[in-house]
């Protein structure tokens, strides 16, 4: 990088700038600016290529109060300061100069309002709580993943890492509660606690601190921090801890502290060590006879949990009776999952089998067991608060209102137009059925369908069926691509083997397709019945000579809802 | 697409299908009759080597007279070997075997015998063809013609009817194009009937319009597949009007009607038609596009019922009320079963 022109540039821009060489090594731009009439220096390490936004360091900061988003870097003189999250923008690396330009106003925008405005330096420092205690902490240590189910004050379990693995829960110390009535622990949690009953200690303790004020900002204040923290404990919180850790003794105390920010509640936690077994210092002014080390706490809480990681905790009261888990239908069963669906029962007759590898989403480890049973392993393993339970019955065996009264929505994905059309009947007979989600792919990659069928509301799966030259009831939906009464199976070893041509991808968006319209169902946004179609290219269904219908030649509408009701259906 | 059903509707009054069950006594009269002149023909020497049905039925566009009658296009053909050098002699047996069994107007007509059944409604013609290998001749003459009038004349009915049943210029739902097609055919055909005096629709060749509507078929369907027969109607009538069929003579808003057959002997289907009929033809096909394109610009079903209704005649039902409808709600389906391209 030319670092002539910058300086020039910054130069031009009233910037004081001066090349040098760090510890008379490195090589770095030294900026000299005033914020409140006081002098700082910004230190820049010089770099080959622009690959985000310009860093710069505080040199010398001299305070005795800290500084939003300015965190000091242990014994070298040097403060970080971070004025942007750098996957938040562009920067223009063509024109680096104008990129220091940008990034020298922003830092000294930023001192400037930590300077001179005390009481947003000190919100900002409790805001950005979490981050700043994580600026303490060792960032190769494990994961330490906290499944209290409130903030109040309590005892853990901590199971340590396995030996066996570095990663996931395994990978991770685990705290739980110590009495294991919680009905809410996630699966995974669950499984962890029952691997490890005899190697868990009961040396977790959640302290709940309240409004939290400004953190520590240096891990030499970390001992001075906890003790003045539990001090001010309220008197009624200090009683809790007293009566919780009464009567134990630990080398090692995992204390999981949470508090209040302008951001939400922040859990951070400190690891107490000492040679010997001693009482919890719940009413020490001082924490002299422990070592106290700062860990990032991951909180395994659903309401935190769900959102943070993409789910919405609206649907986990939601249950869905999913029937067919071949490619789709897992493909299906994980978007519900993914979506946060609190329940889903999964069932399908079929053996995964090695014929099913590249489609289908479950691994080859798999090959061999009931499908729905290796699906319900997967889904609770990926979504640790999934209830899922499997069973190997056919769809048209659920055609009992006793055993389907329980679901929110039933999601048919078993590519037999026959008996969805008869279990449609039986939805359409029946008092109060729950709606159902009917989806197929179609062979060759040119598309894959889905309808939601809502009680009570015209539209039902006849509607998909009605056949538009005759208006009778056909036999094939008139949702298809592909034109009827055409060969589109194939075979490679004889007829006991025929099979649809289409590849895992298409499954993929056939389950989109499907998964939108039972979410949004769900989530209450899609209150008529509706169908959706994805399309693709039809390049490979014209090289083996297969006709596509009108529709596929005129669809544009793809992952669109549309209206399902057909004028001319009998059963709406 | 509202007015779709009204037209679903009106198709499934004036549809007639060689094996609907209206048709059955008439059907049974056909194979007698037909066995008869097989017999007839064997003992002549010349053998019926293959029959078949041809015209509406063959192509599926057949309607339902408005004098309740059926029509049947038997052909029958013998071999060229054993075909008389008089291509009267064979129409002559077939006139013999229709006398004997009871029909009435039993004439020799130009392209074949025709005849009538009184007592099932039932009007018959058999063509008469030839054939060398795929090379069929027609039998052309009356019982008087002079020796010039009396030819085997080329023709190919086989061609003929591919020529119409051929979809494979459609782009997608092949079928449901040329399903479509076929109702068009029979809309115009009983459109004919109700607009023209019985004496000028007779020279209306059913063959013709079809003929015209084929090749100036522009399908009309939504982003759905769903047809509107209407719309598809409209641009059709205004591709043929637009064809040159019409030939316009010197008196202004004269013209003559011109639509070759699209096989051997490619001859002039309207060949010899008048003036008056070629006028009427033009000006009225045009008047039904300006009512098809009037009742696809309101947007009350009623309305657009009595416009259709005045175009085609009683058999377009016009309801009482919007929520009416006298299109039947979906039956159930008539196949057993039908391949499908649907998996999970």
């Amino acid at each position: 990088m030319n670092y002539q022109v910058i300086t020039e540039h910054l130069e031009s821009c009233g910037y004081e700038v001066a090349h040098d060489d760090w510890n008379g090594s490195v090589r770095c731009l030294r900026i000299t600016i005033s914020v409140d009439g006081q002098p700082y220096t910004l230190l820049h390490f010089c770099l080959d290529e622009l690959l985000g936004l310009p860093q710069f360091s505080l040199e010398k900061l001299d305070r005795d109060e800290p500084l939003a988003h300015v965190m000091p870097a242990r014994g070298n003189g040097l403060s970080l300061i971070c004025v942007t999250t750098p996957d938040a923008i562009s920067v223009n690396f063509e024109v680096p100069e104008l990129a220091f330009e940008a990034s020298v106003r922003r830092h000294v925008e930023l001192l400037t309002k930590a300077i001179t405005d005390p009481a947003w330096n000190v919100l900002e420092l409790a805001r950005e709580f979490q981050a700043n205690w994580g600026f303490l902490c060792d960032k190769d240590a494990k994961d330490f993943l906290c499944a209290a189910p409130t903030s109040e004050c309590s005892l853990l379990q901590v199971v340590e890492p396995s030996d066996e693995s570095n990663f996931g829960l395994d990978g991770s110390y685990v705290s739980y509660p110590a009495e294991s009535e919680m009905q809410d622990l996630p699966a995974a949690v669950r499984l962890r606690q029952e691997k490890s009953n005899n190697r868990s200690r009961t040396n977790g303790v959640v302290i709940p601190l309240g409004q939290l004020g400004t953190p520590p900002i240096d891990s030499d204040q970390i001992n001075h921090w906890c003790s003045k923290a539990i001090a001010g404990m309220s008197d009624d919180a200090s009683s809790k801890l007293l009566d919780v850790v009464k009567g134990i003794r630990q080398r090692t105390f995992w204390v999981i502290f949470n508090g209040e920010t302008p951001s939400g509640t922040a859990w951070f936690g400190v690891k107490l060590a000492s040679d010997s077994k001693k009482f919890f210092p719940a009413e020490q002014n001082t924490l002299s006879h422990w070592h106290a080390t700062p860990f990032t706490v991951r909180v395994f809480d659903k309401t935190i949990f769900l959102p943070r990681s993409g789910a919405e905790p609206a649907l986990s009261n939601k249950k869905v009776l999913l029937v067919g888990c071949g490619s789709v239908g897992a493909e299906i069963a994980l978007k519900l999952g993914a979506a946060g669906i609190g329940e889903i029962d999964l069932t399908d007759p079929d053996i995964l089998s090695w014929s099913n590898t590249y489609r289908h989403i479950l691994p080859t480890t798999f090959v061999g067991c009931e499908k729905a049973g290796a699906l319900a392993v997967h889904l609770r393993s990926q979504y640790p608060w999934v209830k899922c339970t499997w069973s190997t019955r056919r769809l048209l065996e659920y055609r009992d209102m006793e055993q389907l009264k329980e679901y929110d929505l039933v999601v048919i994905a078993v590519g037999s137009p026959t008996h969805e059309r008869i279990f449609a009947t039986f939805l359409q007979n029946s008092e109060k059925p729950p709606a159902a989600v009917n989806s197929w792919v179609e062979g060759f990659g040119v598309g894959g369908h889905a309808t939601l069928s809502i009680p009570d509301r015209p539209g039902c799966l006849y509607c998909a069926y009605v056949d538009n030259s005759t208006y009778d009831k056909g036999l094939v939906s008139n949702l298809n691509f592909i034109d009827k009464n055409q060969v589109v199976t194939r075979n490679i070893a004889g007829c006991g083997d025929l099979f649809l041509p289409y590849d895992g991808l298409s499954a993929s968006k056939t389950a989109i397709v499907a998964g939108s319209l039972s979410l949004d169902y769900l989530r209450g946004k899609i209150t008529e019945s509706s169908s959706m179609s994805w399309k693709g290219r039809d390049d490979d269904a014209l090289q083996a000579g297969v006709n596509l219908t009108h529709r596929y030649y005129h669809f544009e509408s793809s992952m669109q809802p549309k209206p399902l009701h057909h004028e001319a259906c009998d059963v709406c | 697409m509202g007015i779709q059903r009204h037209f679903k509707a009106f198709h499934d009054t004036i549809k007639l299908g060689r094996k609907d069950e209206a048709y059955a006594s008439a059907r049974e009269k056909d194979d007698n009759i037909k066995e008869a002149i097989k017999k007839s023909f064997v003992e002549s020497g010349y053998p019926v080597v293959e029959d078949f049905i041809q015209g509406s039925l063959a192509v599926h566009t057949g309607i339902i007279s408005r004098d309740t009658d059926f029509d049947i296009d038997r052909a029958i053909v013998i071999d060229s070997a054993d075909a008389p050098e008089n291509p009267i002699e064979p129409k002559r047996k077939i006139k013999e075997v229709l006398e004997k069994r009871g029909f009435t107007n039993v004439r020799i007509k130009k392209p074949c015998v025709t005849a009538d059944y009184k007592a099932l409604d039932l009007h018959i013609d058999f063509p008469v063809y030839k054939r060398s290998g795929t090379d069929y001749r027609l039998a052309v003459g009356k019982a008087g013609s002079s020796d010039d009038n009396r030819i085997w004349a080329g023709a190919d009915p086989k061609r003929l009817e591919a020529w119409i049943n051929d979809d494979s210029s459609y782009l997608g739902s092949k079928r449901d194009k040329h399903d479509q097609f076929r109702r068009l055919v029979r809309y115009v055909k009983r459109w004919r009937d109700h607009q023209f005096h019985e004496d000028v629709a007779r020279k209306i060749y059913s063959i013709g319009l079809t003929v015209m509507i084929k090749d100036c078929f522009d399908p009309s369907f939504d982003e759905d597949g769903k047809p509107c027969d209407a719309t598809a109607l409209s641009q059709t009538l205004s591709n043929i009007l637009a064809r040159g069929y019409f030939v316009q003579q010197i008196e202004e808003g004269r013209y003559t009607v011109k639509v070759d057959l699209p096989v051997n002997p490619w001859r002039d289907i309207f060949d010899g038609s008048s003036v008056n009929t070629g006028t009427q033809l033009f000006n009225k096909l045009s008047r039904l596009r300006q009512k098809v394109d009037q009742a696809l610009a309101v947007n009350d079903e009623i309305k657009q019922c009595r416009i259709l209704n005045e175009v085609f005649g009683d058999e377009f039902q016009v309801p009482d009320s919007k929520g009416d409808s006298n299109t039947r709600k979906a039956a159930f389906a008539t196949a057993g079963f039908v391949g499908t391209s649907q998996g999970a």
